[in-house]
């Protein structure tokens, strides 16, 4: 979280559009890409942050934030517009499932992340969905364990331990020479 | 990004101090990791038109700030209608009149043919307000204005060809209905399809059955108007709504393309 989102957040609660739109311009790109790396689709993408964003635009006069940051409380609604979204095409829907739902639905897009991601996604299939998403924002979004404990919910500990396991995990079954070859073998 | 590795990898180390002994190793997997992100182009158009979209709804308020808005509105709102109802009859009451002539009704009320014309409002239209009337240029950079709307709100995106609109999202202040009208000329042609009758609140998704398939191509207007408490729609005596603030009629542009979101999300 910027250290200065609160005050955007409290003009927000007077009423202040302008400051919702500081914040947007702030977030917009991250929680895009955050998504993204769950559906990798993009206009599923584009409609569920725009849930996210409409969803964060009505409540954010009631954000505590005794309770965690800016940036986890709007990642959070994404990762629950994620869910919601799958949850209209399958009877139950676990973020777990997400993964797998999003990577069989992904259409034919000329974007490097696509075909990066077939070559990565042997990897990250081979760990947990919690470790992959954990994974995924502290390598990928450089946010905090204490960020993404607030995210996916459960303790920081908890966070830097399924992160530990996760990386050794690839590490052992791919080692570094495989995903060297990767980098090099993208287009 | 040095900073970057080196954080990741002291917070390895200090998890699992055995790693150390292979760093040469656990750098050059975490670099590997790094490097693999993908790169991810956001579509510029759709973050300007979220965030217009966005600017177009009305801006939730804590109790304090409607208590203070209505402290306004109580106060000033009326001292304005006043200061306008002087400046237009101003002419009118400085012209002397007889002792004991009636002042005409009509000279204050709106007459019959005003009245009418807002109903023929949509017909005679000539160049609708595109969407563009709220949203934010494309050039707008970091700042957006946002505008106090009135809680009268209809949002619809580009459908798909078929006989069946669906409109993202409609706010009403009284019951009312969505009616979708045909282009004729870049103005509203006749009325192909409206809503059953919809509560007040919101907001709430809408799909309106038309009289006649949308064609790919075609532009068409939905439109809000009010429910005269029939329960059926009559462009004759349910009015098209007005937003309290601008005074524009409340309705939105959209156009039939294929592979259109099944979902509009309807911001």
């Amino acid at each position: 979280m910027e250290d200065n989102d609160i005050i955007y957040i409290e003009r927000c609660k007077d009423g202040d559009g302008e400051a919702f739109a500081v914040l947007y311009d702030r977030y917009i790109d991250k929680i895009y890409r955050f998504v993204y790396y769950k559906v990798f689709e993009k206009e599923t993408t584009e409609d569920i942050v725009s849930e996210a964003f409409y969803k964060a635009f009505k409540h954010i006069v009631g954000y505590d934030e005794t309770k965690g940051s800016f940036s986890s409380w709007l990642y959070r609604i994404a990762r629950n517009a994620v869910i919601d979204h799958y949850r209209g095409k399958k009877e139950t829907a676990n973020i777990e499932d997400v993964f797998e739902s999003g990577y069989s639905e992904r259409f034919s897009e000329k974007l490097d992340a696509k075909e990066i991601f077939k070559k990565i996604s042997k990897h990250l299939e081979s760990l947990s969905p919690k470790q992959r998403e954990i994974i995924i924002l502290r390598v990928w979004e450089d946010l905090s364990y204490k960020e993404i404990a607030e995210i996916t919910g459960g303790s920081e500990g908890s966070v830097k331990m399924a992160f530990l396991r996760g990386i050794k995990d690839i590490r052992e079954k791919f080692g570094p020479l495989a995903l060297a070859l990767l980098i090099l073998m993208r287009p | 990004m040095d900073q970057k590795i080196e954080n990741i990898i002291k917070e390895l180390y200090a998890l699992d101090p055995i790693l150390r002994e292979r760093d040469k190793d656990i750098r050059a997997f975490v670099v590997s990791l790094i490097e693999l992100r993908p790169e991810i182009s956001v579509d510029k158009n759709f973050v300007i038109d979220l965030r217009a979209r966005l600017a177009s709804r009305k801006f939730p308020v804590t109790p304090k700030m409607n208590h203070d808005f209505s402290w306004w509105v109580i106060r000033f709102v009326p001292l304005g209608a006043i200061a306008i109802l002087i400046l237009v009859f101003l002419p009118e009451l400085t012209k002397p009149a007889p002792y004991g002539t009636p002042i005409a009704p009509s000279a204050f009320a709106p007459s019959e043919t005003e009245e009418a014309s807002d109903q023929e409002f949509f017909r005679g239209l000539s160049e609708p307000a595109s969407t563009d009337a709220f949203s934010a240029p494309a050039d707008s950079g970091k700042s957006l204005t946002m505008m106090a709307v009135s809680i009268n709100s209809i949002n619809v995106s580009s459908q798909n060809p078929g006989s069946v609109v669906t409109v993202g999202s409609v706010e009403l202040e009284k019951p009312g209905f969505a009616v979708v009208y045909a282009d004729k000329a870049g103005a509203f042609g006749e009325v192909v399809g409206n809503s059953l009758a919809l509560p007040a609140g919101g907001p709430q998704r809408v799909q309106i059955n038309l009289s006649r398939p949308m064609r790919e191509g075609e532009v068409f207007y939905a439109a809000l108007h009010t429910e005269d408490g029939d329960g059926v729609f009559d462009a004759e005596k349910d009015a098209p709504i007005f937003d309290a603030i601008t005074g524009s009629p409340m309705y939105m542009i959209f156009t039939v393309e294929n592979n259109s979101p099944e979902f509009a999300p309807g911001l």
